[in-house]
């Protein structure tokens, strides 16, 4: 990102993942892109994106989430979750052979509840969360709801 | 001013409190049928006896037999299914000029409306699954038989679910949802009222049933359930509410006294009685804010959702 946006002439400041929570207070807004919008205006975006919405809300920092409408989807949070990515994205194999009693995760997605997103802003406009259901339903008939 | 032969109502009152009686929460039997279901029952029989040939005689009749029952009864159910007859009534009415036609139309509506509350218990259930994962902890209140058939129907599936159920007291409607889970051979766990929160960690979700559902998607249940809905807030536990659509009231409580309250009288712990009876009522309110889902048949909705789909089904 850091390196697309300096391409594009404009400055930007790389920090640690780590780091976010402590320079949130510097922060004015946080935008972030969503993998998918779910049924009930919760996210579901890259890892790391829930410590980064917590931390937004600990220092009363929007969070605006940019998301085409295809995006939008009629399943909950709730249902089965995708599945996670393969162990060696986060463990080198290599550095393996000398473990032991390690197990690996590696979850594909985030999942952000609603009350932590500010706005959503997608092609056609901007909605707050509690609306996606309004949007769903001029996307999809509800009889599509259970396949 | 009535027709010359106004319809005989005396009949009301007494069929309603059978039906009423045998849909109440100790009573309830695992596929019986709510106390909305009764009503609609009830105005259904008023129709096929009234000797009314207007559709406005027919209204009066079913107005003054909705009356008779609401002075029975302050469950809200009740009054909602009376309110929601109504509505299609006039729908029918408008849609259909000939008297009998009509009549012939809302006798047929009339008698499945039994039929359809068992099918969408069915569809509840069906949403439910998804969010019921094998080897979930599950926390249910009172007795609420869509919530049985969702509980049933899990277990039936081969998923291992571990049920809490609080006693519910005073009326005890926690053990009657328990006999109808052992008379299915679904293991379950009776826990105290006061140790709702307590375990609430061992919580994966709590499925609560609903007596009405306000217009803001806030719900009408038995006693307690607000607390439980606060501990779950709490502890950030998904709290779900399963309900048929025939319970959406147009009501808007903004406090725990905005809707008709019922008081119980209750004894006092055996071997207390020389000391007060607590003050008890029937239902509490619970919020909105408090309500992650409602799994109604017309689909998964948010409560913001539900004002949309009352107004649709009251319009």
């Amino acid at each position: 990102m850091a390196v697309n946006l300096a391409a594009a002439n404009i400055d930007s400041t790389l920090i640690d993942d780590a780091a976010v929570f402590a320079l949130m207070a510097r922060v004015n807004k946080v935008v972030i892109s969503a993998s998918a919008i779910l049924a009930d205006g919760s996210l579901l975006a890259v890892p790391g994106t829930h410590l980064l919405a917590l931390s937004c809300k600990s220092h009363s920092v929007p969070l605006i989430a940019l998301s085409g409408m295809y995006k939008v989807s009629m399943a909950f949070s709730g249902e089965d979750g995708g599945g996670g990515g393969g162990p060696g994205e986060v463990l080198p194999f290599e550095e393996v052979a000398e473990l032991e009693r390690v197990h690996v995760d590696n979850p594909s997605f985030d999942h952000i509840p609603p009350s932590l997103v500010s706005l959503l802003l997608t092609n056609y406009g901007g909605y707050n969360t509690s609306y996606v259901y309004r949007v769903l339903g001029e996307y999809y008939n509800s009889e599509d709801a259970v396949l | 001013m009535s027709s010359s032969t106004a319809d005989d109502l005396s009949w009301v009152s007494p069929l309603f409190s059978k039906l009423f009686d045998e849909s109440h929460a100790s009573g309830k039997a695992a596929t019986g049928h709510s106390p909305a279901v009764a009503a609609v029952k009830v105005l259904t029989e008023v129709i096929q006896k009234s000797k009314a040939s207007t559709m406005m005689g027919l209204q009066i009749t079913l107005g003054e037999a909705a009356d008779l029952m609401k002075a029975k009864t302050t469950n809200i159910a009740v009054a909602s299914a009376c309110e929601l007859f109504a509505r299609f009534v006039t729908r029918t009415s408008l849609d259909t000029p000939d008297f009998y036609d009509c009549k012939q139309k809302l006798l047929e509506r009339g008698n499945k409306f039994a039929e359809n509350s068992e099918e969408a218990r069915k569809n509840i259930a069906l949403l439910v699954d998804g969010f019921l994962k094998d080897g979930a902890t599950v926390l249910t209140h009172s007795m609420s038989r869509v919530v049985l058939h969702a509980l049933i129907d899990a277990t039936r599936k081969g998923k291992a679910v571990e049920i809490l159920i609080p006693e519910s007291r005073h009326d005890g409607s926690g053990y009657v949802l328990a006999r109808h889970l052992r008379d299915a051979g679904v293991p379950f766990t009776m826990i105290m009222d006061a140790a709702v929160a307590h375990l609430m960690d061992r919580v994966d979700i709590v499925l609560i049933g609903a007596e009405a559902v306000a217009e803001n998607g806030g719900i009408i249940n038995k006693m307690g359930t607000y607390q439980i809905a606060l501990v779950a807030n709490a502890l950030n536990k998904p709290f779900y509410v399963l309900a048929e659509t025939f319970k959406f009231t147009r009501i808007f409580p903004l406090t725990q006294t905005d809707f008709p309250q019922q008081a119980l009288t209750v004894k006092p712990v055996p071997g207390f009685e020389d000391l007060q009876a607590p003050e008890a009522s029937l239902a509490d309110y619970t919020p909105p804010n408090l309500i992650s889902l409602l799994f109604t048949e017309i689909g998964v909705l948010t409560p913001a959702a539900v004002s949309d789909n009352l107004i649709a089904m009251y319009l």
